[in-house]
């Protein structure tokens, strides 16, 4: 094993490398998108490398790397960025401050890896895809800069560093979303995504307020040591509460806004308007699942508190909710955009279940994470690599593409059985140990509705496939297959979404130090899920493909149901009515407000105050020398005659 | 017998006077001339404590010493600065040299 | 090595040499001798980073053995963190002042070499002044630097406010050190010894025998001399008038450096001589920070001159500054410290934009018309320094006005920040018109690329990275304070 310090060194330039091939592109290449692409994706492959190498050694020494409130300061390497208490007396005896560095445990170690694997193979898989784009350097800039903002977020020890990148990674989304900026639907989109999750932010920065208020630190492993402390009632001003939950709801807020959770969902299929390997990287496989990493991270501090069953049904409840709206999508980014969002309920579910247990194990919603990852952006790159074949997102317009494209068909069938769960593919292994867990700790809802959400989601994949590859091509012109710049990264996805299931005992190891494993999954789990995406499959095809009973049929039949599906449960129209309605008479109160009150008596008053008092006062000052001495010496007077009446 | 009382406010009376002519003195010489006589009761102040309160060290002669030479340091100054001011204003009345105000 | 490697020294050496070169020199004075000063000032910065002095001078001690008391011996002069912090935060000002200087006193006058002379004197003095370790070399130290600066005030003899600024400036600055003479004298009356150390002592026996009158009014008078040199008001009247009057460099001197210096005596009295006095002067500079947030906020509105606009500006920022001293405890200090590099490097910055801006006498805001126009580099200092100085992030600024409040809330002085906060607000106000004026105001006619000498551009990035550095990494140099603060 080498030394832990070179290590940390390394960790250093993993997100440094992005960050150096932002600065020299903006500096320097920013006309020539030749460079600029290359560069980017040199840099990245330097970042996943070393990325690979720390994530190797961490993987055969999971014991080492056992980090605990004592020793994490040997894990991490960081400077001191702001010190918040000025008043710390010496190096040893830190103050209570803002850290900016790397750190290093299991669960960081196997996000820089999978985070810089990931987007070195989009950067890759882009080189092709934004081939001819005028905006390609601009484009591989962002993409910087958003993985270096990724990188360091996972690579945070502290919540506020955590917050810091956490709002970069935000701002980095709504550029790329709105990357085509003459399309007002991108322009649109980024802003919804932007606002939406800002909202949902402003509950991570009260979470982060009451914390710097009450316990006076940032730090994950110190603070999970003081869970007992935190737990009681604190007064902050006029409110009481119980601190632990209230925080742990507010930062979930947050996390909510990143993980697209209900009801702060409607973002992430709109942010579609991107790039497709930008949905591949950002909203699909790094950045969205932010929140369910933030619950891991914070995980020992939430443990066993009741809001972690609060957050377990939150995550159920989207899981089911966005399967259902994926059946009636047409467009083929769409499908797998609400199918993010129910796999990252199935994350939070995991998060919560495990949470609200006593023996609870983070592993099993970060597993799901992982290998999501992975079949996700694969999903999702190739869904990219057919529009491109097709020109279109209308999976109706397509049809027996596998003929015209041969490898991005087969990655994408992988795909397809990983994500809905096929053993051995990698999907099962995640998935079923959620719902397992569900299933084992007597979460029995949410065992049915993982369920349901399992037979939904091969039900939803299987009607994307058969209209995709089935039936003859409906498009224009003939699809062609994408260069290799698109297919090798589709390849190598679909090798690992075939085989990083087959670790989750090796990786529950790892990922707590040696502390934790985690059952097989058995006999009747392989059964059941073998069975309900064949249940899945066989309804779409019977539907879909031989048409036993026509979609168009059950739509007449079901006519409420089908239009609320297809409007989405009209949250978006909720939503929208919110803001449109509640939010607009308490601005118009509040503008009434600031206009008359604000604006009229204070602001004018203030100046008008300002103004006239200056002029007063500005006569003081005469220009006459002896005025200036007579009131010197005056107040000199008056202050020693007040001293000594004193 | 006097006393240091006496010094005292021998001393305070003369820091009156230069402080009154400072008020009053519309000439520019004359403040001058004031200053001098503040340094002068601030100078029979320090003496009278060297010599009354403090007599085993010299410390406060010293410091009228010090006193006198930068005392003497800033007139030169001074009178350099109302050289050019008369040449530039044609007076030394003070009250008249009143371009920056407000 | 001793006291030759102390950069109060180096400096006076520095001097010398710099007004003997002018037997030297026959042609381009007007660049060589500023070089050598920056130079100079650049390699005494060095030697004390690279050999820090710490300690008593050996040397000094054995030349100056008169100063005895009843209590014993005392070092007249020593090098401690404080001076080590002041004499460098004086260095770069005095870097600066001279980027400044180059290109504008070449401009305006022939006499090159006693400009630059009678800079690093004053430099020199203020250096002295902060190291000093009794009442009676502070204040020989003070004179000395004023002396420089009451000649650098009316240095243009040609130029009515510049004289009229010299007058001023020496009558009421020699009235007000005499009134601080005759606190000190008192003080030494009622104490017996001028060193700082010893006053301590004294006071901490002297109880309520006595002497106590001479005693409270000694310290306050040496407080109203302190007052007068910051600028605080009831005491401030003089500062508007010198610093519109005075050549650009020295107001920009007579505002950073001085105070700076001003303000570390400032700590080393409080904090070591007069702690046991605490309700005297802190009452006292309570009233004072009041009145100046007041008085330097309010008037500052009316004002159309650049410079004249900045004094009362500097008379606000004192008021925050005060506030340090005014908490009485290390972080005060620390804050105070760190408070004084930001402003150092933030008013240094205008006041290079308004030497680079202003027209031949006179330096109205109507100057800074169309600025974002004519140049856009010098708007955006400008621009990041007055955000600086009304305390909006990342710009050092808001660091100190924050760790400053802080440590006055730490003390529990709320009516205090509370008026400060609202002083900000209007210092708003003022400080705006200065953008409108740079990015809105103006037409066509002030459309001309401004020419931007290149001394006067390095003295500008040098405060652009002064400004965003410690703004953005305030960990060292709040450590390096709260190391000062904590060894005094």
């Amino acid at each position: 094993m080498i030394e832990l310090s070179t290590l940390l060194n390394l960790a250093w330039l993993v997100p440094g490398l992005p960050f150096l091939a932002f600065i020299i592109n903006f500096f320097f290449f920013r006309k020539s998108a030749w460079i600029t692409s290359r560069l980017a994706t040199l840099f990245m492959a330097g970042s996943a490398l070393i990325s690979w190498k720390i994530f190797y050694t961490v993987w055969t020494h999971p014991k080492d790397f056992l980090v605990t409130a004592q020793n994490w300061q040997d894990y991490s390497s960081y400077f001191e960025w702001l010190p918040l208490d000025p008043s710390y007396q010496s190096a040893i005896q830190k103050g209570f401050s803002i850290n900016i560095g790397v750190f290093l445990d299991p669960l960081s170690v196997m996000m820089l890896a999978m985070v810089a694997s990931i987007a070195t193979l989009i950067h890759i898989y882009s080189i092709g895809y934004m081939h001819g784009d005028p905006g390609k350097a601009r484009f591989f800039l962002y993409l910087s800069l958003f993985t270096f903002s990724m990188l360091g977020m996972v690579s945070s020890n502290n919540f506020m560093q955590m917050f810091i990148f956490w709002e970069l990674v935000g701002l980095c989304s709504y550029l790329l979303i709105g990357f085509y900026i003459n399309k007002k639907s991108a322009g649109d989109a980024a802003k919804k995504a932007f606002i939406v999750t800002r909202f949902a932010d402003f509950g991570f920065m009260v979470g982060l307020v009451l914390l710097a208020w009450v316990a006076h630190d940032f730090n994950f492993f110190t603070l999970s040591t003081r869970v007992d402390e935190l737990s009681g009632i604190v007064k902050v001003g006029l409110f009481t509460f119980p601190f632990l939950p209230m925080f742990s709801l507010m930062i979930f807020m947050g996390a909510m806004g990143k993980s697209g959770q209900f009801p702060f969902h409607i973002w992430l299929p709109d942010a579609m308007e991107g790039p497709t390997p930008v949905s591949a990287l950002i909203h699909a496989a790094t950045m969205v699942t932010a929140g369910v990493f933030m619950l891991a991270r914070c995980f020992p501090l939430f443990h066993s508190g009741n809001e972690m069953e609060i957050i377990a049904y939150i995550g159920g409840f989207t899981a089911l909710f966005a399967a259902t709206i994926a059946i009636v999508q047409f467009d083929v980014k769409k499908i797998l955009a609400y199918s993010t969002l129910s796999q990252l309920g199935y994350m939070v579910m995991g998060m919560g279940i495990e949470g609200a247990i006593v023996a609870g194990n983070p592993a099993t919603g970060v597993f799901h994470l992982f290998t999501h990852a992975f079949f996700k952006a694969l999903l999702f790159l190739g869904a990219g690599s057919l529009i491109h074949a097709a020109h279109t997102n209308d999976i109706r317009q397509m049809g027996n593409m596998g003929k015209y494209a041969k490898i991005t068909s087969i990655t994408f069938l992988i795909g397809t059985l990983a994500l809905c769960g096929f053993p051995p593919f990698a999907g099962f292994y995640s998935k079923d140990a959620i719902i397992h867990a569900a299933h084992v700790n007597g979460f029995h809802g949410l065992y049915i509705l993982g369920t349901i959400t399992a037979f939904l989601t091969s039900f939803y994949m299987a009607r994307c496939l058969i209209y995709v590859f089935c039936g003859e091509y409906r498009g224009e012109g003939t699809p062609h297959e994408s260069s290799f710049t698109m297919t090798f990264p589709l390849v190598v996805l679909a090798i690992c979404s075939i085989f990083v299931g087959w670790v989750q005992q090796d990786f529950t190891i790892f990922l707590s130090g040696g502390q934790m494993t985690m059952e097989p999954l058995g006999m009747s789990a392989y059964i059941t899920s073998i069975v309900i995406v064949i249940l899945g499959f066989g309804s779409a095809y019977a539907i879909f493909h031989k048409k036993v009973i026509s979609p168009e049929a059950i739509s007449k039949a079901f006519v409420f149901p089908h239009f609320v599906l297809e409007k989405k449960y009209f949250m978006d129209e909720i939503w929208d009515y919110c803001i449109r309605n509640i939010l607009l008479v308490v601005s118009w109160i509040c503008a009434t407000f600031d206009k008359k009150i604000v604006d009229g008596v204070l602001v004018d008053g203030w100046d008008y105050l300002t103004h006239a008092s200056a002029r007063v006062l500005k006569q003081t000052q005469t220009g006459v020398l002896h005025t200036y001495i007579f009131v010197g010496l005056t107040s000199t007077v008056i202050f020693i005659c007040t001293l000594f009446i004193n | 017998m006097i006393t240091l009382t006496h010094y005292l406010v021998l001393g305070a009376i003369l820091i009156c006077i230069g402080y009154l002519g400072m008020m009053v003195r519309k000439s520019a010489i004359g403040m001058l001339i004031s200053l001098e006589i503040i340094f002068n009761g601030i100078n029979l102040t320090a003496v009278a404590f060297n010599r009354f309160l403090h007599p085993d060290g010299v410390i406060g002669q010293i410091m009228v010493i010090f006193i006198i030479t930068v005392a003497a340091a800033e007139t030169a100054i001074a009178l350099a600065i109302m050289i050019n001011l008369f040449k530039k204003f044609k007076t030394i009345d003070v009250d008249e040299v009143n371009l920056m105000k407000w | 090595m001793d006291f030759f490697i102390a950069p109060e020294f180096l400096t006076a050496l520095l001097a010398l040499f710099v007004l003997c070169s002018d037997f030297f020199l026959k042609e381009k004075k007007e660049h060589i001798v500023p070089a050598i000063t920056v130079s100079g000032a650049m390699l005494i910065l060095t030697v004390s980073f690279a050999f820090p002095f710490i300690g008593e001078s050996s040397l000094l001690n054995s030349l100056f053995n008169g100063f005895e008391t009843s209590l014993g011996k005392f070092a007249t002069y020593s090098n401690d963190y404080l001076s080590l912090f002041g004499s460098r935060l004086l260095l770069v000002s005095l870097v600066l002042t001279t980027l400044l200087s180059w290109d504008y006193i070449q401009k305006r006058t022939k006499k090159i070499t006693e400009f630059y002379a009678l800079l690093i004197f004053a430099t020199c003095g203020l250096m002295f002044m902060v190291s000093a370790q009794e009442l009676l070399t502070f204040f020989v130290s003070l004179e000395t630097a004023s002396m420089c600066l009451y000649a650098l005030s009316a240095y243009f003899t040609d130029n009515k406010y510049s004289l009229e600024a010299g007058l001023k400036y020496f009558l009421l600055g020699a009235s007000f050190s005499a009134l601080m003479l005759y606190g000190i004298v008192l003080v030494y009356g009622a104490c017996g010894t001028t060193n700082y150390a010893q006053i301590a002592t004294v006071i901490s026996t002297i109880g309520e025998s006595g002497n106590t009158n001479f005693l409270y009014a000694g310290v306050v008078l040496i407080c109203i001399g302190f007052a007068f040199k910051l600028s605080l008001a009831p005491f401030h009247m003089w500062a508007p008038d010198v610093l519109q009057g005075a050549p650009t460099p020295i107001s920009a001197f007579l505002s950073v450096s001085s105070k700076a210096a001003g303000f570390m005596v400032l700590i080393r009295l409080t904090s070591v001589a007069f702690t046991q006095m605490n309700p005297v002067w802190v009452k006292f500079f309570l009233i004072c920070a009041i009145v100046s947030m007041i008085f330097g906020n309010l008037i500052a509105v009316w004002q159309t001159n650049m410079k004249r606009l900045m004094a009362y500006s500097s008379i606000g920022q004192v008021s925050y500054l005060v506030m340090g001293i005014i908490a009485t405890n290390d972080v005060g200090t620390s804050a105070l410290l760190y408070f004084l590099v930001s402003y150092v490097f933030t008013t240094l910055s205008i006041f290079i934009v308004i030497a680079c801006v202003s027209k031949h006498d006179g330096d109205d805001m109507a100057d800074f018309y169309g600025l974002s126009k004519r140049s856009p580099f010098v708007a955006m200092v400008a621009t990041i320094g007055i955000l600086s100085l009304c305390g909006i992030p990342p710009m050092s600024g808001f660091f100190a006005k924050f760790y400053v409040f802080a440590a006055a809330i730490k003390s529990k002085y709320f009516t205090l920040v509370f008026f400060a906060l609202i002083a900000t607000t209007v210092s708003l106000f003022y400080y705006l018109n200065v953008l409108r004026a740079m990015y809105i105001d103006g037409d066509e006619s002030h459309n001309t690329p401004l020419e931007v000498a290149n001394s006067s551009k390095v003295g500008m990035w040098l405060c652009l990275i002064g400004m965003m550095y410690f703004g953005i990494f305030p960990q060292q140099l709040v450590t390096f304070c709260n190391q000062v603060a904590v060894s005094l």
